[in-house]
């Protein structure tokens, strides 16, 4: 256990690192907090664990043209739970007090990003946001369902001034404007590119004094919840909800995979992995999760892959005359775009074999049928990445930045003086859970995409034609994982 | 260029499954196309 002083120099190190490999090289410590940790005492050398990771996908693709011969996924059965039990998760005392805890977290870090320190590592705001809220529902979601939905601060609050205004005029508005369909998830996806831009492209530091800090993060928060009111204003709190708000489509895409699922109100239970088959029919279902994707490929390549080519793209663009902070971010905006465009590249080569196997369904309608099966990869990629991240900044989270939020020396909780413990999981563990999480999340997405191939084609020969192509993206992306993690920990 | 291949003992053992399962697969969907065109079941 590090003293509180050395643990938040880590952590401050850790927000550095989020973003930029050199401060790496300064800051060890910070490199330990996003799992970028040696790891010398693996019996085999790394890139073999790329080799066991492809034989087991060829292994489970052989498995599952075998033994898995009828849809299994598709048109499942929803069966609700107990009354009781339902009405205890989903009834309305609970709905208040879960859009209660949400509204308070959504002002405590507006309030301590704006009153608090304006150092990332010592404020509430930060850690909170990037870490517990953005890593932490996806967790729940998979395990529970779209639980974020109960919690969201900004449908609370839409539905207490809805509620407010319509008792005020005596009667109940309706939105004035109709959400355009061929929209689809793409306001959405507009949403999570900029949540990923802040986190990724504005937060970074390193080469230059650029960096997120928690005032700005307050403000960007502002600035979304009034987006997001006037989004619901203009098309209905919850058709804003279904389609358009960036966390709820987010999260909602991870909810896909999980057994509960809520129906007109009652809690119930569905196949696992099932909910998932229904999720990507709205337009820009496919630009979501390829861009969760790419989100996380991009931060795990900035540590480690993409490290030189950036040092030396801001280098000339330095040399061209830029500022520092501009040239920075100029140069990790092109490379977080080619990351998103690389990961699509992967996609689109593995449809369009797809296609070459049945060239009567055109590639579109083929991305459209796949794309869920691409969720359980943005699951592996991030729990790989981000595990150890999670591991040791929640400790933060519910210790001293819990007991002191604005940083400003208070004890609330007595938990103040406590540290980051980085001996709790050590190297080789985290490497077994990347590893773990990469190959799980592969093989599952191969079952997804068989599922759906059988659903498809009723003849199994095509199917499992059609799915060789899965696999080869299936590979690609489980090795592409793996060597970013490789050399990130390297 | 020229880093990609100062860096290729540590990226190549990575490609080699990749390429291996791509090859595979690319000859694999050939003779399943060959066949039905044999058979004049043509899909496209």
């Amino acid at each position: 256990m590090i003293g509180r002083t050395g643990s938040r120099t880590a952590l401050a190190a850790g927000w550095a690192l989020h973003a930029a490999a050199v401060t790496a090289a300064l800051l060890p410590a910070s490199a330990s907090a996003h799992g970028l940790v040696g790891r010398s005492d693996l019996p085999l050398p790394d890139w073999l664990f790329a080799w066991g990771s492809s034989i087991i996908l060829i292994v489970s693709f052989v498995g599952l043209t075998l033994g898995w011969r009828t849809v299994r996924l598709e048109d499942y059965d929803w069966r609700a739970v107990g009354a009781g039990i339902s009405a205890a998760l989903t009834g309305r005392p609970a709905r208040v007090l879960a859009g209660t805890i949400g509204v308070l977290l959504l002002a405590l870090v507006v309030w301590t990003g704006i009153d608090g320190v304006d150092v990332p590592d010592r404020n509430f705001s930060v850690t909170f946001v990037f870490v517990t809220f953005w890593l932490g529902f996806v967790v729940l979601s998979v395990l529970f369902g779209d639980v974020f939905r109960a919690f969201n601060p900004w449908r609370a609050i839409a539905h207490v001034v809805a509620a407010g205004f319509s008792a005020l005029v005596g009667r109940r508005q309706t939105a004035p404007l109709r959400y355009p369909e061929r929209l689809g998830r793409w306001p959405a996806v507009a949403g999570l590119v900029g949540f990923i831009f802040l986190e990724l492209v504005w937060g970074q530091t390193g080469f230059a004094a650029a960096g997120l800090t928690p005032r700005t993060l307050a403000v960007a928060t502002v600035a979304y919840s009034l987006y997001t009111f006037a989004a619901m204003a203009l098309f209905g709190i919850e058709r804003w909800i279904d389609r358009g708000e960036a966390f709820s489509q987010y999260f909602g895409m991870f909810a896909s995979l999980a057994a509960f699922e809520v129906r007109d109100g009652r809690l119930g239970r569905r196949p696992l992995l099932a909910g998932a088959t229904t999720w990507a029919l709205p337009a820009g279902s496919l630009a979501l999760v390829l861009t969760a994707i790419g989100a996380t490929t991009f931060d795990g390549a900035q540590e480690g892959v993409l490290k030189e080519p950036i040092s030396s793209l801001f280098q000339s663009f330095s040399d061209a005359g830029l500022s520092p902070v501009t040239a920075l971010r100029l140069t990790n905006s092109l490379f977080l775009a080619g990351t998103l465009l690389a990961v699509a590249a992967i996609f689109w080569g593995g449809i369009y074999g797809m296609r070459i196997v049945d060239g009567r369904r055109s590639a579109s309608e083929l991305a459209r049928k796949f794309a869920h099966a691409f969720i359980p990869i943005a699951l592996a990629y991030l729990v790989a990445h981000y595990f150890s991240l999670v591991v040791y900044q929640e400790q933060a989270q519910f210790t001293y930045l819990l007991s002191d939020p604005f940083g400003d020396g208070s004890d609330l909780f007595g938990t103040a003086g406590s540290g980051i413990d980085y001996g709790l999981v050590g190297a080789t563990a985290i490497w077994y859970v990347q590893f773990g999480a990469i190959v799980v999340g592969h093989v599952i997405a191969l079952a997804l995409g068989h599922d759906r191939a059988l659903a498809l084609w009723k003849d199994s020969r095509t199917a499992a034609y059609s799915q060789i192509w899965m696999l080869v993206t299936m590979v690609f992306f489980s090795v592409l994982g793996l060597y970013l993690l490789s050399q990130a920990n390297g | 260029m020229a880093p990609l291949l100062a860096h290729a003992g540590h990226w190549l053992p990575y490609v080699i499954p990749a390429v291996v399962v791509l090859v595979a697969v690319i000859v694999a969907t050939i003779r399943e196309r060959r066949r039905n065109e044999s058979q004049g079941g043509g899909s496209s």
